[in-house]
């Protein structure tokens, strides 16, 4: 379904008397283009033929905020898109309109919003332009916050996918939280706070009758409603910190499972400590079949409603960043992560004049173990049965591990220097459906030299030493084409603050083809005005934040991105 | 202030009652299949399979190919294994001597990339030059069924011969109204011995079927024809095989199929062995 022009005429007809009605009016807004003119390049497989010689994703986006009413209008331009985004992905147009009125702690949205239940376990909804997602739902929603320490939230409306919202498809919920401090004094006194929450989803879609047994003439009868709930709670006394979450979901066959019929279940626990100048934290959390889509065909990033936090560090660094650890929603995992931060004083031994602060981080996530052999009376596949049993306890091959620590020292005042270290282990069967295990040791070294106040240079050194067992190193040998091994990254900043930047830098494969991913590029800022002019190749890969994934062909071009903020 | 039992109960009762509404919704095993009436063969269905031999899961695909073939039959359903992007390997990296025989022809490639195709296998059920018609596997049978049950209003024939390293083919397209479509014709091969990686690890000697080799008009024109109803619109076309260190044909594995399309549409198919003269 198109986005129909009524709404978007009605809509914005109703926001303007509404906000024209309801005193001072706040106008705010941004716009953000990303342009690339591609090059073929065929030394690291830039080889693509593009529908335009210029390919860019626009958008501008106005908000309108009042007293009792707020009003939002974005429009997206995304005709000719930049490399890796999926077909759908292409087009333009209004996506996101609401009006949301608010009074007496009562909220009321109409049109497309964004919204997130607990930690997103069985919803949420939000926008990542860099992975091309924005699952907003467009419809109604209610939120109540009239009474201390109770919020309420129901929701109802269709799901962005792209440029589709599927009447056929439909998402309800509810949510309540409660923050039981605010209603026994004692905890208070004690500087304790419990907060207690549930969540509940429906999905709604129609069972279009098309998914048949492959070489017989049944089909499979689907579900149209799925419900999932999730109940949680978060207890926290002074710096410690404890949260526990759990969710179920019902029968949810899809292109995620094998169209099979088990139920989901998540559950996760974080234990955490923070005081100045310390601070740990300790998490586990077990998946299994919790993909969670509006549209049930759909595979990779789009339809998703709900979302499965991610286990590991968010890497900045280049090489760490190089394998990526996606989300394993469907098969399910195990995931770990450990972290420990710690200060040392000034004038200490370790930490010198200005302190230095020490970072260990430990990721660990493994598969589950599917047990059984399940098959279907008709054809014998896998498909409409209750799919692999997976003992609760029992974790398979490792997926993914990474440890790395980080020590960042102020040498003297203008000196800042960051070292890191990383070991991680990589399945790229388990997360890639090829190869084998790729092992890392990855050494980071970052200094910035403050020259005065406005000028500013930057450097960093990165190296990374990196072996493969059998199953990658034959996968490799058979493609020699690709990138492997070890690999080198310098890079150089020249700061002038806070109008410009210069930056070079290179990433070589010194293990495997030798390839070169130069790039060069000037970064203006002037008022609310960013602009960045670059030049250079990317790497094929994954681009992936918070555990989902997009893939990325090789590039080589030149790139403008543009953004203002009003 | 007090906690209100009353409430904690009633939150806790609410909760269960909802879990026990939401299980409701479960298909018992035995309700999950539904049989349908066969459907009657109203035309010749293209299938096309954009496969890779780096591609783990594309011999699942294939299989599922010829369990829809050994379902509808071969002259209902024409299957096709384009090999194509990230995952396949071109033809240019062909070593015949290291056993290195790479599949991917620039014509299937700059399909795949018509259609956006960025995961394999994809496939696509009598459509060509549509951004996003690419479908998952699952979802290749109920498409195969639902096209086959179509009416067709343009019929094709074709006759392919060979004569000194030269395939003819010869095409007849009639039509139940006047109308200008487009006319393709692509060259196939079967069984080529070559590299699959799969999920039990690469297979050497994987045999591959109905691999796309050769495509004889513009990829996304074709042949423009005109068509009076019921005028049988005539058109030859020869194809040189190809004998070179990069592509070697086996002739006896070779055959042919032509196609009629509208816009984006696949009007119908028509799939021949390649008769020795």
């Amino acid at each position: 379904m198109r986005l129909p022009r009524l709404l978007l005429t009605a809509a914005l007809a109703t926001s303007a008397l509404a906000v024209s009605g309801a005193g001072k009016v706040s106008v705010h807004g941004s716009v953000q283009a990303g342009v690339l003119f591609p090059q073929k390049d065929a030394s690291i497989g830039a080889t693509d033929d593009y529908d335009s010689p210029i390919l860019f994703n626009t958008y501008a986006d106005v908000r309108l905020a009042s007293k009792y009413v707020d009003a939002g209008l974005r429009f997206e331009f995304m005709k000719w898109p930049l490399p890796g985004f999926d077909p759908d992905f292409a087009g333009w147009g209004f996506p996101n309109i609401y009006v949301k009125g608010k009074i007496k702690g009562v909220e009321l949205t109409g049109g497309t919003f964004y919204e997130q239940f607990g930690s997103g376990f069985i919803l949420r909804t939000y926008e990542d332009r860099t992975l091309g997602i924005d699952n907003s739902i467009l419809g109604g929603r209610v939120k109540v916050n009239s009474v201390k320490g109770l919020r309420l939230t129901a929701l109802g409306g269709l799901q962005r996918v792209y440029w589709d919202w599927k009447l056929q498809s439909q998402v309800y919920g509810a949510d309540v939280e409660a923050d039981i401090h605010d209603w026994i004094p004692s905890m208070r006194a004690k500087d304790a706070a419990l907060t207690l929450g549930a969540s509940w989803v429906l999905r709604h879609e129609k069972d279009d009758g098309d998914i048949f047994l492959d070489g017989t003439d049944y089909r499979l009868k689907l579900p149209e409603e799925t419900n999932a709930i999730d109940i949680r709670g978060t207890f926290t006394q002074g710096p410690w910190s404890l949260q526990a979450e759990y969710a179920w979901k019902g029968q949810d066959p899809s292109y995620d499972n094998d169209y099979t019929y088990n139920h989901g279940q998540a559950v996760m626990l974080t234990g955490s400590y923070s005081r100045k100048g310390l601070s740990a934290s300790l998490q586990a959390k077990r998946s299994s079949n919790f993909s969670f889509r509006s549209q049930r065909k759909r595979n990779g990033l789009p339809a998703f409603i709900n979302y499965m936090p991610a286990f590991t560090y968010q890497h900045t660094y280049a090489l760490p960043a190089l394998f990526p650890y996606a989300t394993q929603y469907g098969p399910g995992e195990w995931a770990f992560n450990g972290s420990f931060g710690y200060t040392f004083p000034r004038k200490s031994a370790l930490g010198g004049r200005y302190g230095t602060s020490l970072t260990l981080n430990l990721s660990y996530i493994s598969s589950l173990v599917h047990e059984g052999d399940p098959r279907n009376p008709i054809n014998g596949a896998v498909r409409g049965t209750d799919g692999y049993k997976s003992p609760f306890w029992k974790m398979g091959h490792t997926n993914y591990w990474d440890f790395n620590v980080q020590l960042e020292k102020r040498l003297s005042k203008p000196v800042t220097l960051h070292f890191m270290y990383m070991n991680q282990r990589y399945n790229r069967q388990a997360l890639e459906n090829e190869g084998g295990n790729i092992y890392n040791n990855i050494f980071v070294a970052d200094a910035k030299w403050r020259i005065n106040r406005k000028f500013t240079l930057r450097g960093e050194v990165q190296y990374m030493l990196s072996h493969e067992d059998s199953a990658e190193r034959d996968f490799m040998d058979a493609h020699p084409e690709r990138d492997r091994c070890d690999w080198f990254y310098a890079l150089a900043e020249f700061s002038w603050t806070p109008y410009l930047m210069f930056s070079v830098s290179d990433m070589i494969n010194t293990g495997g083809t030798g390839n070169h991913y130069y790039m060069f590029g000037i970064t203006g800022n002037y008022r609310n005005n960013r602009l960045m002019l670059s030049y250079g190749r990317t790497r094929e890969g994954f681009n992936c934040s918070g555990g989902m994934c997009r893939y990325v062909p090789a590039m080589k071009g030149f790139q403008i991105n543009y953004t203002y903020n009003f | 202030m007090a906690i209100d039992i009353n409430k904690i109960l009633h939150t806790a009762a609410a909760s269960g009652l909802l879990m026990l509404s939401a299980i409701s919704c479960d298909v018992a095993p035995d309700e999950r299949f539904v049989y349908e009436e066969p459907v009657t063969r109203q035309r010749t269905v293209l299938l096309m399979d954009f496969t890779g031999q780096k591609c783990v899961n594309c011999p699942e695909a294939h299989e599922v190919m010829q369990q829809l073939v050994q379902q509808y039959g071969d002259t209902a359903l024409i299957t096709v294994s384009i090999h194509a992007g990230a995952l396949a390997t071109s033809v240019d990296r062909t070593n015949f001597e290291r056993n290195n025989i790479g599949l991917m022809i620039a014509e299937g490639d700059a399909m795949n990339n018509a259609f956006g195709i960025n995961t394999w296998p994809m496939g696509v059920v009598d459509r060509i030059n549509a951004p996003g018609a690419g479908m998952l596997v699952p979802e290749w049978a109920g498409a195969v069924r639902d096209a086959v049950g179509k009416p067709a209003d343009v019929h094709i024939a074709a006759d392919a011969s060979l004569k000194d390293n030269v395939i003819s083919v010869d095409t007849r397209v009639t039509s139940t109204a006047d109308r200008d479509l487009s006319l393709q014709v692509w060259v196939l091969e079967d069984s080529i011995k070559a590299r699959q990686e799969t999920k039990q690890g690469r297979v050497d000697d994987y045999i591959h079927n109905n691999v796309l080799r050769y495509v004889a008009y513009d990829v996304k024109e074709g042949f423009p024809i005109t068509l009076e109803k019921g005028v049988e619109n005539h058109n030859t076309c020869d194809i040189t095989v190809k004998n070179t260190d990069k592509e070697r044909w086996n002739t006896s594995n070779l055959s042919v199929v032509c196609f009629a399309f509208r816009g984006t549409d696949i009007c119908n198919a028509v799939k021949t062995k390649i008769k020795p003269q």
